[in-house]
């Protein structure tokens, strides 16, 4: 429960340390933009290339924060595969991959949609994962909890002899502990993708690494499908009701900005959002009186939180008074998502079209009317 | 008029008040002390002079024994009491950056003052009177960091003043004054005594100025009983050289000196009627000589205008006293 | 040469027309651009209409600039005391450890609860704000009775300092300890907090907060005099009438309430404490506390609201730590003064 939220917060906290370079200038884009030569087929998502050569595929990790850099890149075959014309064998990655790690949940959510759970020998902080299957699995052992994040058990991680680990990388490099190892890693920057369908797209990779490349395709052509479609009718609508996100934390108030993930589901779900005219992918904390001189006539806010007990207004309120000044408050109008209570980062990458239509039902309920939520719902008074 | 300013009863003094088994610096002291007084508390370093003062103004708690200020128990009294019956001049000094002398005097009308601790138009002529007593009323402006040794110190003997106690007690306070300060000082308090009517309490370890100046004298050394008295009287009674009495240190009761005995007792007779005779006398102590009236070796006699030195049947004559003692040493070989 | 104190009533005027200068700018600059007719429009209603405008001011910079001024007047009296009773210039609000108890509190609150803001309040069902100062208060009320306690234990106040001190480094360490267990987002929570802010008290809060720092305030002036007295020695102030061990204990009562309930509500504010003592002392040129409460009232407050303003530009769409303010800007004001006034400590004139 911790966890899930923490992994919101891992991007805006690893987004805000780029904030800088991230917000006030135009974002770098990515040397490749072009989308036949850029990772071939991927078309959505920026952190990762695959390209599909005779005998293998050539895949590429950028690193997210200088998108010129790589952070990765791998020659992967199938086992028995010959691949004597690659110099550097180290860089080969041998399919089906077996015994993973996942330290995040965004790894190890989209290895159970594709019923490649068997794969994985150990995630990370146990406590808080909600996932009856892998709750299970903990318990009775076939799963290990290798520890909490910065602070991992590289001992356990050993012992479990693992093929690979995916982890979640930093500005600072790779975590201290499991770089001093000889287990193979593969960093993961999923959750630094900006566009609601390039996080999806990440399931290409995972389904090239475990064998299940066409499952996963038609997977992400699915979800593709389904995001455009809906797209398209929250295009229709007439109006777009303004919006804005998030809440203080400590303080200080981290405003997505324009290019980001949720402006751009936003948008897409046919509001407006009032700060897209930030510049930037990432978060940037603003004065909440500076967010109140643009959020306060707001028509919906919308918040995303862990809340196993449950959540209401008054308790937001509680939280801090000052949200009450705000119109979308007054007039109940809070789309709430309870990360504790849905799977939001364990299949959130892989439903956005199900927050899309989430969305749409809220912002235009007449375009869907017979929608049941998944994720977001306004929340009851 | 005359009152019972301070009593003690079995009075034990020292540090550890509260702990086992301390014992105390001198044996229990009774004292009784009728004012107006000039009294200075006199006694070798390490006497317990500091302690048996911060004892009585209540700034210590004794060991055993009673202490009565003006009649009334001092464990009986509040601060604010105490702070109308005995006002103090220690030898520290503060240093704030920015107090200036009249700002220091005028703290001691403070146990008269109201709430907000303005003073009115008696307590502003107090301390320019107390001031003036002290001759620093030039000083008033000054900063008090910024005056030397003596002027500080004046400046809060004003401050006991303006305090309007009977009873002023200070410690040690001709420690840091040169010569003319400590005569100074002496007169000052004697004044304090005589126009003002009030009780001084000194301690000095410069027993020359207590013998020269006190009217009474305490004396405190360590393990032996406390005594009190006049200059005269503990001179005559002896008291005096057993107080102070160390190895080749005596004291001569007609002159109120101490001087060392560790050289050869000789003896020199003096005609009576020798100009400057106690010059001579001095002189004769300083060279190891002490006068006598029996007859001896040597004596001396003035025959207008020379002083005469008759060596058993030899006589020399010397103008002056340099000749006569140079004379008398030529003896020893 | 004699030097004469400067009137304080001139003074006190023109330091009061300063504070309320800088109240008034609070009131019309911030984050969000308002014209300033607006702002007088919404301040002649007397209260909030519900308008954006209006709400802008009544609820964010109001309370805001009440909570700075109360604040930086607040800690500027526990400063001074402090220097006093200690009779050392470099002794501030945090010297007793009673902000680091504060620190401790938040700490522990931050690594028990498990997480980040969110499920903080969730799981325990209590608001983040409200608890955030509870827990402030809790570990710096706990560290102000046990420094009154060992103040009638220990002899003098110089043990007492030292034992403040070691009382900050043990509470240093444990904060240390509990950051090390702790969760990033928590980590980055309690540095936030560290950072201090006058603008996590709203307007509900703000009765009781104002309420709270008057009664510190008001009751540090019946120490006036007797502190006053101790300016030159324990020693003479016990011979002049004053109860030594009664003024210690509530001096240090009142400044520690001041600092925890400050401390508490606007996390730990750095460098007021310490320095407007200081240039109270040198635009007074005295040492009576008559005169330097006040003033060190007024400087404290206009200090506070002028850092709250610099945090809070427009056009500087965050804000600011307030603690990098204070320092930033106050370390060289304090030093530009020290050199001017340089005649001053010269203990020969």
């Amino acid at each position: 429960m911790k966890y899930l939220l923490s992994n919101t917060l891992q991007i805006i906290i690893c987004a805000a340390l780029a904030a800088f370079a991230g917000c006030g200038n135009p974002s770098h884009s990515n040397v490749e933009n072009d989308d036949s030569t850029q990772g071939g087929h991927i078309r959505y998502a920026r952190g990762f290339s695959m390209i599909q050569h005779d005998d293998h595929a050539e895949v590429v990790i950028f690193n997210p924060w200088h998108r010129s850099d790589t952070l990765g890149h791998y020659f992967v075959a199938p086992k028995g595969a010959a691949l004597d014309h690659i110099s550097d064998q180290r860089l080969v990655i041998r399919t089906p991959l077996e015994r993973i790690i996942a330290l995040s949940a965004t790894q190890w959510g989209p290895l159970i949609t594709l019923g490649e759970v068997g794969r994985i020998v150990g995630v990370s902080e146990g406590r808080f994962i909600n996932d009856t299957l892998v709750r299970r699995l903990l318990n009775e052992g076939k799963l290990t909890d290798v520890g909490g994040e910065e602070r991992y058990d590289v001992e356990k991680m050993l012992r479990l002899e693992p093929g690979v680990v995916f982890y979640s990388p930093n500005p600072a490099g790779v975590p201290a502990q499991l770089g001093y190892t000889r287990m193979n890693l593969i960093p993961w920057p999923d959750y630094l993708e900006n566009h609601p369908l390039g996080r999806a797209e990440w399931v290409k990779l995972l389904g090239l690494l475990t064998g299940k490349d066409t499952e996963a395709n038609h997977l992400f052509e699915h979800i593709e499908t389904e995001y455009l479609t809906l797209k398209r009718i929250a295009a229709s609508a007439k109006e777009r009701p303004t919006v804005f996100s998030d809440k203080a934390f400590a303080g200080q108030w981290y405003v997505p900005c324009g290019q980001s993930y949720l402006a751009t589901m936003l948008a897409d779900a046919g509001s407006d959002y009032v700060f897209s005219s930030l510049e930037g992918e990432a978060s940037v904390p603003l004065d909440i009186e500076a967010i109140f001189g643009k959020a306060a006539l707001a028509q919906y806010w919308r918040i995303a939180q862990a809340a196993p007990e449950g959540y209401s207004y008054p308790q937001i309120l509680a939280e801090n008074e000052f949200y009450g000044t705000f119109d979308a408050f007054k007039n109940h109008r809070i789309i709430f998502c309870n990360t504790a209570k849905t799977a939001y980062f364990e299949k959130g990458n892989l439903e956005p079209h199900q927050m899309l239509a989430d969305l749409i039902a809220i912002f235009h309920p007449q375009l869907l009317p017979d929608h049941q939520p998944v994720f977001y719902q306004l929340l009851e008074p | 008029m005359s009152a019972m300013i301070l009593r003690t009863h079995s009075l034990a003094i020292g540090y550890g008040h509260g702990k086992l088994e301390t014992t105390p610096l001198v044996p229990p002291i009774h004292l009784e002390l009728q004012g107006p007084a000039f009294v200075a508390l006199a006694g070798v370093n390490g006497a317990g002079k500091s302690t048996l003062l911060k004892t009585i103004t209540g700034l210590l708690q004794p060991l055993a024994g009673e202490v009565e200020l003006n009649g009334k128990p001092l464990k009986t009294l509040s601060a604010h009491e105490i702070a109308l019956s005995v006002s103090i001049v220690l030898t520290e000094f503060p240093d704030d950056l920015f107090l200036r002398v009249e700002d220091v005097v005028a703290m001691g009308r403070y146990p008269y003052l109201e709430f907000w601790g303005r003073p009115g138009e008696d307590d502003r002529r107090i301390v320019e009177k107390s001031m003036e007593l002290c001759n620093i009323s030039h000083l008033k402006g000054r900063r008090i960091i910024s005056l030397s040794d003596g002027e500080k110190q004046k400046t809060f003997i004003a401050k006991a003043i303006a305090q309007d106690t009977p009873l002023i007690v200070l410690d040690e306070p001709a420690a840091f004054l040169d010569y003319p300060g400590k005569l100074e000082l002496m007169y000052l308090l004697r004044k304090l005594v005589v126009e003002q009517g009030k009780t001084i309490l000194f301690s000095s370890h410069d027993l020359d100025l207590v013998l020269r100046h006190a009217d009474r004298l305490w004396l405190l050394a360590p393990g032996i009983p406390f005594v009190e008295g006049s200059p005269e009287k503990l001179a005559v009674e002896g008291q005096i050289a057993s107080f102070f009495n160390r190895r080749q240190i005596a004291f001569d009761t007609q002159t109120l000196h101490f001087y060392q005995t560790n050289q050869t007792d000789n003896t020199i007779r003096l005609a009576p009627d020798l100009p400057y005779r106690k010059l001579i006398i001095n002189a004769l102590a300083r060279n190891g000589y002490t006068e006598t009236n029996e007859i001896s070796w040597f004596s001396i006699s003035f025959s207008k205008p020379d002083y005469l030195l008759h060596c058993g049947e030899i006589t020399h004559k010397c103008p002056d006293i340099d000749t006569l003692i140079q004379q008398i040493k030529s003896y020893e070989t | 040469m004699s030097e004469a104190s400067l009137r304080p009533l001139p003074l006190i005027l023109l330091l009061t027309t300063l504070l309320l200068l800088f109240f008034v700018l609070n009131l019309f600059l911030g984050s969000v651009v308002i014209p300033p007719k607006e702002i007088w429009t919404v301040l002649l209603q007397h209260s909030d209409s519900g308008s954006a405008y209006s709400q802008i001011v009544y609820q964010y910079r109001i309370p805001q600039a009440v909570t700075a001024m109360l604040s930086g007047a607040g800690l500027a009296v526990a400063g001074l005391y402090m220097q006093t009773l200690f009779r050392n210039p470099l002794a501030d609000p945090s010297v007793l450890g009673i902000s680091s108890g504060a620190s401790l509190g938040v700490a522990l609150l931050l690594l028990f609860s498990g997480s980040a803001a969110g499920s903080l309040m969730a799981a325990a069902n209590l608001a983040g704000q409200t608890s955030l100062m509870l827990a402030a208060f809790a570990g710096a009320v706990l560290i102000l009775l046990f420094i009154t306690w060992l103040s009638r234990a220990l002899p003098d106040m110089v043990s007492l300092l030292i034992a403040g001190m070691m009382i900050a480094y043990v509470t240093s360490a444990l904060v240390g300890i509990a950051k090390y267990f702790s969760q990033k987002e928590d980590l980055q929570a309690f540095v936030l907090w560290g950072m201090g802010s006058f603008s996590n008290v709203g307007l509900s809060r703000l009765p009781f907060f104002s309420t709270m720092v008057l009664l510190g305030i008001l009751a540090s002036f019946f120490l006036v005099k007797p502190l006053n007295l101790m300016l030159i020695g324990e020693r003479y102030a016990a011979n002049l009438g004053v109860n030594v061990k009664k003024v210690r204990f509530y001096s240090l009562l009142v400044t520690g309430f001041l600092t925890a309930i400050i401390t508490a509500y606007a996390g730990p504010v750095a460098f007021i404490g310490l320095a407007v003592p200081h240039l109270a002392r040198i635009v007074f040129r005295t040492g009576s506390h008559l005169i330097l409460l006040p003033g060190c009232i007024l400087i404290g407050a206009s200090m506070a609201l002028a850092c709250n303003l610099l945090a809070r530009l427009p056009g500087l769409d965050g804000n600011l730590p307030v603690n990098a303010i204070t320092s930033l800007i106050g370390a060289p004001m304090v030093i530009w003064f020290i050199l001017k006034h340089k005649h001053l400590f010269h203990r020969n004139v």
